[in-house]
């Protein structure tokens, strides 16, 4: 069993990240475990057809804090970026490099852990989601509506996608595979 | 400075932005994003072209700032850009949805202009004499198509789809109304030299909104994808009518199971010939309304035969 505690230094280790973002993924994903547990949380991370646990340790966001993350679909999302990189690191060994913008968000461009930063021709993309309340089939569910649209030429490939479902405590990886 | 270092900066510049706005600071987030855009753009020009992936992550990443930046003007003309260029298809494909919501939502505090089309059913109750149901359905549907009152209109009128649709920017109107003026004049004289015939004169009709939609493979985005966007046609032909380069009428329908008016365009040389062929002033079922710029007049036609 992995155990991590959420950390606001993320980017110390992911070159693509900065240090006000990863305090807001911290920050967001507090905020998200505390909906429904108390620390320590286990997670069960899937990486393809592998399971790993992961425990997850965090300091219970106080009420300023609470606060300001009220808006739930903006929380949920940044704090499943914070979760999906800590296991990302954690269990697969691979951290964001590069962040680039897209319309609505922005994409983790991701490599080996210790590899530097490259340039973006060699990169897989990272696409990250999250799931509240739901159950594990909705994070499945979510999992298969990713790489469909990456698959549709939606995005560019290659692509890791990575879910985390809050309450069910299930963090799922997918290759997107083009057959 | 290389990509690397430009890249770099925009991305801690980005992250930035994006902390100031999850904060709710959305003015610095804005000035932020600004500073993100100009790093991304100039990493985009220190670019190797022969490093597509990242060229096309780089493009649409650096457009999107733009858009997050709020600035739609530096949207268009980078997009512009980029589009005159050779990127890989997903960054294309991206490039043309970014240009099309900047361009749709050009401020999310100013008023924006919407044509809202309503689609609704109406049911009419018609009274008739006849031998039979199939007669009774004949004389009913000349009694709608000649516009007839009905015995009773029966109650409200079914709402079918409302679809509001936002207005484009000028430059695309621009272009659609070149491109509805030439496919019209085109077909004219290709008509018009296909039917020259002195002892048979025939003149075709004009052409609707929608043929012309169909005709420049014109299609509706979103939900109704594929359907022909009549609205854009209409929309660059009613500017053609404005600047008097076309004229328009309006006609009675003439099909079966079609009812009102139909608007018809065509280039003031085909009215021409159009009006040469009125044989008959009080021929007023064959009544075309003309509207060239803001005057409107009739005129009593009937088609040659």
């Amino acid at each position: 069993m992995n155990t991590r505690r959420l950390d606001p230094h993320l980017h110390l280790r992911h070159p693509g990240l900065t240090r006000a973002l990863a305090e807001c993924y911290a920050e967001a994903a507090s905020v998200c475990l505390h909906r429904h547990h108390e620390p320590p949380a286990e997670y069960d991370v899937w990486d393809r057809d592998q399971r790993q646990g992961l425990q997850l340790e965090w300091d219970a966001p106080d009420e300023r804090c609470l606060a300001a993350w009220a808006n739930e679909i903006d929380t949920t999302e940044a704090g499943a970026v914070g979760i999906v990189l800590t296991a990302l690191e954690t269990c697969i060994g691979l951290v964001a490099v590069r962040r680039a913008e897209t319309l609505t968000g922005s994409d983790y461009y991701i490599a080996p852990a210790g590899m530097g930063r490259t340039d973006l021709e060699q990169c897989s993309r990272l696409e990250i989601s999250g799931v509240d309340r739901g159950s594990a089939s909705n994070v499945y569910r979510r999992v298969a509506e990713k790489i469909e649209q990456a698959i549709r030429g939606e995005s560019n490939l290659p692509a890791l996608v990575g879910v985390v479902g809050f309450k069910v405590r299930l963090i799922v990886f997918e290759p997107v595979e083009d057959e | 400075m290389s990509w690397d270092l430009y890249h770099s900066q925009s991305e801690k510049l980005a992250g930035e932005a994006e902390a100031l706005r999850m904060r709710g600071d959305h003015r610095a987030a804005a000035d932020m994003y600004q500073r993100a855009a100009e790093a991304e753009e100039a990493a985009l020009r220190a670019l190797d072209p022969a490093q597509s992936r990242t060229r096309g992550i780089t493009a649409v990443s650096a457009l999107s700032l733009w858009h997050k930046a709020g600035r739609t003007s530096d949207v268009l003309r980078l997009g512009e850009q980029l589009r005159k260029g050779r990127l890989p298809h997903f960054a294309e494909a991206q490039v043309r949805e970014i240009m099309d919501v900047a361009a749709h939502s050009h401020s999310s505090t100013s008023q924006k202009r919407f044509e809202v089309e309503i689609t609704f059913r109406q049911t009419l109750r018609y009274s008739v004499d006849a031998a039979n149901y199939k007669r009774a359905e004949r004389e009913a549907m000349a009694l709608w198509r000649t516009g007839q009152m009905a015995v009773e209109n029966a109650g409200a009128c079914e709402l079918v789809d409302v679809r509001p649709i936002s207005t484009q920017v000028e430059s695309r109107v621009d272009q659609d109304t070149l491109d509805a003026y030439r496919y019209l004049r085109n077909r004219e004289l290709v008509i018009e030299t296909l039917d020259a015939d002195e002892f048979d004169p025939t003149v075709h009709d004009a052409v609707s909104a929608d043929e012309v939609a169909r005709h420049l493979n014109w299609r509706r985005p979103g939900n109704a994808a594929g359907q022909s966007d009549t609205a854009r046609a209409a929309r660059a032909l009613d500017r053609l009518c404005a600047e008097r380069r076309v004229v328009c009428f309006t006609r009675s329908h003439t099909r079966l199971r079609e009812t009102g008016e139909i608007r018809l365009y065509c280039t003031p040389q085909h009215l021409a010939l159009l009006s040469s062929m009125i044989v008959d002033e009080h021929a007023e079922d064959t009544a075309l309304t003309v509207q060239v710029g803001t005057d409107r007049w009739t005129i009593f036609a009937e088609p040659a035969r």
